[in-house]
């Protein structure tokens, strides 16, 4: 809430404004626009997702996440290969062995391991393994750890595979001219298939740096192969926020989970290609809708410039200080607004809170109506 | 009030009225079938037009979080069947519709829209787990024109088999009312019972009296008897909502009679049937056993099915009975996706095809045909593709005609793999034709009856005005495929097949009553055993988008 006493809740070109001004102002950009993106989405409620989306469809524009480039690897795996997962509730229940595949789940969501893998009266016994790739390290606390250098990741996951099968050989002079060598691998590998029930915790989420767009795939694989001699699941942490809700909405409304482009009447999927970041790096884009974004931690500085040159609405806690913004609606935090927000592994919560602030949806509510007004005004 | 319509001179098919192609005038309402109206009524002209109520899908797979990933595993799918923005109405009544992907699993837009150009009004999705209840009703509120609601998921609940290890059932009915009234469901549904906690625990349970492993002396037989006789005793409109043990494995049709005997007498529907009548030849491949069970259903009036037939072409295995996933996985190497869910349940997704040339493909096929055509009592024997699994909703007209049309349905006999047909009924030349009737009966009457809505399936005064009016034509397939008109709650929708308006049907639930004792143990168990609490498993009603209460009937 600090400056929502000096910075006025909604500008249009940088001057205080009705909220009913700034709504009609957006829907006009958003009309008038070739290509409109609507981009954000991991930072605000279900609620605001839908109404995203529905923007995005009236307008014949583009909608994705801003979890999209980092998650998409992730995504294509799973459209390629299927998942074998689990929610929270069953590896806490039933997990007796942990991988964590360099992620500490703790870095990313404060309170993880106590949440989700605490040992309980009921649970079973229950082995933590870190691996360590590279700078990706897995929790300080973990019982056993075994470091891979980031550049064998791959390899060493696809000699795990081979392992886990049995009766392939692996090629131990490639492993060791890696920095690998199956006596390092090779009990993790025992321990896949022969615990009860498996878990591998991994970046769903990495950062640029540490993206690859095999390593899902061979993560997915590895877990099939253990599973058919254990039963073995693989789970993504997350980044903060609501990415799951806003891939679900895109995904029941659409049938695409990102990357959707809606320009021919009909919704297309293109990762890669409509995705937030090239549309706005192609300039393919010529007006923005950032809901549940914060450019300072979401955009590039290239994306944050790009904002600045086509006429952008910023919808959320970020408006504040969004100076360059056509139009800017100051709306509460996602910590702070009441609606649903699904949990990294899918489990759909009701966050019961009174609204102190204006919150994403209302003021979404408001810009869908308007557009649709807009869009319908001409008739057939 | 506006909505005042006569729908005059149509040959009426509503047969829980006993209306059987007379030619009369069907008059709406707001919204409401009425016995008359005045004579300067505005009139629809619906001579020569036939006149039916709105389908009533009994069970289907169109919200949830399965539904949703299976959706999100087949883009390949959506981009070939693209489902454009329109426009309806003009001027000042236009309207934008919503723009979607079909494919077998179609966006939720999609879903609503073409149900509607179906000629359908209300459909029950059969499976969400308590967890995922606020999902499902999300989906729903995006999901227009059909009135909808879900079955909960409790034949592998956690909380439930520990009350029967600890021999408390009495305290089942409590959890099952209060988890209905959390969860704003509909029914209750079985899947697999007993059965999914054990896979899930690495283990198996293949007859009705193993233990399921860490539950005491629990049994698949025992869950059966409990939650059959709680849903009895708590008065929900719909009976027991099964799903068997052992789905897909040749000789299951054993477990399903023995699970028939075992509900004795209590009120049971047996979902997607054909998917549980298979016998087993020496060299264990399926065989068909259909002819037992249709007797066996036809002799027992407190039970009923839906078919769940399959349809050549393309589908996708979408269950809480996840080990059929692995099973379809390991049989096709297709993907699959397979989820294990805190507390209850789970799913298992292949997307995959039915063909005609394949042995199992082909008896399956046959199994379900055997099911329509050897009913003697079709009010009980209703029809479905457990959608999307033996097939999309789309191929409900075909699956008409083959009901229809003995001269087409021989065509495609001689199409299938022959082998197949050895020894089913379909070998003796069945000559049977559904009449309008008929198709009447297993397509809306019947399903309303069996999931106790009284104000659909029917065209009595007083009941829901969900219409749909056919141009009658030789090739049932065309003519149920497009509908003239489509009334939704008395509103015109669709006109020749194609959506007129948009409008938000309702999600019905029950709210039966219980002992809110119950809830002082339920909050310690979720504390102790789960990652939510009651409180997140409630869904508000300020969640559901437009919700319809259905009374229960306390025995």
């Amino acid at each position: 809430m600090t400056g929502a006493t000096t910075v006025p809740l909604a500008r249009v070109g940088g001057v205080a404004v009705t909220l009913e001004e700034a709504v009609a102002a957006a829907a006009d950009v958003l009309v008038s626009a070739r290509l409109p993106l609507v981009y954000g989405l991991v930072e605000t409620t279900v609620e605001a997702q839908r109404l995203a989306v529905e923007i995005a469809d009236l307008t014949g524009g583009a909608v994705d996440t801003a979890a999209s480039a980092g998650h998409e690897a992730s995504l294509l795996a799973f459209q390629r290969m299927g998942l074998l997962t689990a929610t929270l509730g069953e590896v806490r229940a039933r997990a007796d062995l942990v991988v964590f595949w360099g992620i500490d789940p703790d870095a990313r969501e404060p309170g993880f391991q106590h949440r989700y893998l605490a040992r309980t009266a009921d649970s079973p016994e229950r082995v933590h393994i870190a691996v360590d790739i590279g700078d990706a390290r897995g929790p300080d606390e973990a019982d056993e750890r075994l470091a891979i250098p980031a550049a064998a990741e791959f390899e060493a996951l696809w000699a795990l595979r081979a392992m886990v099968r049995g009766g392939r050989r692996v090629d131990e002079e490639r492993l060791e001219s890696l920095g690998l060598s199956l006596d390092l691998l090779q009990p993790l590998a025992w321990r896949l298939v022969s615990c009860r029930y498996g878990v591998i915790l991994h970046d769903a989420d990495p950062p640029p740096e540490r993206r690859d767009p095999l390593r899902a795939l061979a993560l997915g694989a590895l877990v099939e192969d253990a599973n058919e001699r254990a039963r073995v699941r693989l789970i993504g942490i997350r980044m903060p926020g609501n990415p799951v809700g806003a891939e679900a909405v895109l995904t029941w409304q659409t049938g695409y989970p990102c990357a959707v482009h809606f320009g021919r009447g009909y919704p297309r999927y293109g990762p890669g290609e409509y995705t937030g970041p090239a549309l706005l790096g192609r300039g393919g884009a010529d007006a923005v809708l950032l809901v549940g974004a914060d450019p300072g931690r979401h955009l590039t500085a290239a994306e944050r410039e790009r904002l600045g040159e086509i006429p952008s609405i910023v919808i959320g806690p970020a408006a504040e200080r969004a100076e360059g913004a056509r139009v800017a609606v100051v709306t509460a935090p996602l910590g702070e607004a009441p609606g649903s927000v699904y949990r990294m592994d899918g489990v759909p919560l009701n966050r019961r809170r009174e609204a102190a602030q204006l919150t994403d949806a209302a003021v979404l509510a408001d810009v869908a109506a308007a557009v649709r007004a807009r869009v319908q005004g001409g008739g057939a | 009030m506006t909505g005042r319509l006569r729908i005059a001179g149509g040959r009426v098919y509503d047969p829980r009225n006993g209306v059987d192609g007379a030619v009369a005038d069907v008059c709406i309402e707001d919204g409401r079938i009425v016995a008359s109206l005045p004579d300067d009524a505005p009139v629809l002209d619906a001579r020569g037009l036939i006149v039916m109520p709105g389908g009533v899908d009994i069970h289907c797979h169109i919200a949830g979080p399965k539904v949703n990933l299976a959706r999100r595993l087949e883009p390949e799918r959506h981009r070939a069947d693209p489902v454009p923005r329109r426009v309806v109405g003009s001027h000042s009544d236009a309207h934008v519709l919503r723009s979607g992907t079909g494919g077998v699993v179609p966006s939720t837009f999609a879903t609503g829209y073409r149900y509607a150009g179906l000629g359908y009004t209300s459909a029950f999705e059969a499976a969400v787990p308590a967890l995922a209840a606020r999902q499902a009703h999300q989906e729903l509120n995006d999901t227009p024109v059909i009135d909808k609601a879900f079955f909960l998921l409790l034949g592998n609940d956690d909380f439930l088999l520990s009350l029967l290890a600890r021999r408390e059932p009495e305290l089942v009915r409590h959890y099952m009312a209060c988890m209905l009234g959390a969860a704003r469901a509909y029914a209750v549904k079985v899947v697999n019972p007993g059965g999914v906690a054990a896979w899930k625990a690495g283990a198996a349970v293949s007859g009705l009296d193993e233990a399921v492993p860490g539950y005491d002396g629990v049994t698949p037989r025992r869950i059966v008897e409990a939650i059959a006789g709680a849903v009895d005793e708590l008065g929900l409109p719909h009976p027991m909502h099964i799903h068997c043990n052992n789905l897909g494995v040749p000789g299951n049709a054993a477990t399903t009679l023995e699970t028939m005997r075992a509900v004795d007498g209590r009120r049971a529907h047996f979902t997607h049937i054909q998917f549980h009548a298979y016998g087993s030849t020496e060299d264990g491949r399926p065989t068909s056993r259909a002819r037992e069970l249709v007797e066996y259903v036809d002799a027992h009036p407190n039970l009923s099915v839906d078919v769940g037939q399959v349809m050549f072409g393309p589908a996708t295995a979408m269950t809480a009975d996840a080990r059929v996933g692995h099973l379809l996985h390991r049989l096709t190497g297709r993907k699959w996706v397979d989820l294990d869910v805190e507390l209850e349940s789970g799913c298992g997704i292949v997307p995959f095809e039915y063909t005609e040339k394949s042995y199992v493909h082909a008896l399956q096929w046959a199994v379900g045909l055997e099911f329509f055509l050897l009913a003697r009592d079709p009010w009980r024997v209703v029809l479905s593709t457990d959608h999307p699994n033996g097939g999309s909703f789309l191929s409900y007209p075909r699956l008409i005609r083959l009901l229809m049309d003995r001269a087409f349905r021989d065509e495609q006999i001689r199409r299938v793999n022959p082998r197949a047909l050895e020894g089913t009924a379909l070998a003796d030349g069945l000559d049977r034709e559904y009449t309008l009737n008929e198709i009447a009966i297993i397509t809306r009457a019947g399903p309303a009856r069996l999931l106790g809505l009284e104000h659909k399936g029917h065209l009595g005064p007083g009941a829901d005005a969900d219409i749909t009016i056919y141009a009658p034509a030789e090739d049932a397939e065309a003519m149920f495929s497009t509908p003239r008109y489509v009334f939704k709650s008395g509103e015109l929708v669709v006109e020749d097949g194609e959506l007129r308006r948009e409008v938000y049907g309702v999600t019905l639930e029950v709210r039966p009553e219980y002992d809110a004792d119950i809830e002082r143990v339920l909050r310690r168990h979720f504390e102790e055993r789960g990652t939510i609490g009651l409180e997140d498993y409630r869904v508000d009603e300020a969640e559901v988008d437009h919700l319809a209460r259905v009374e229960t009937r306390r025995r």
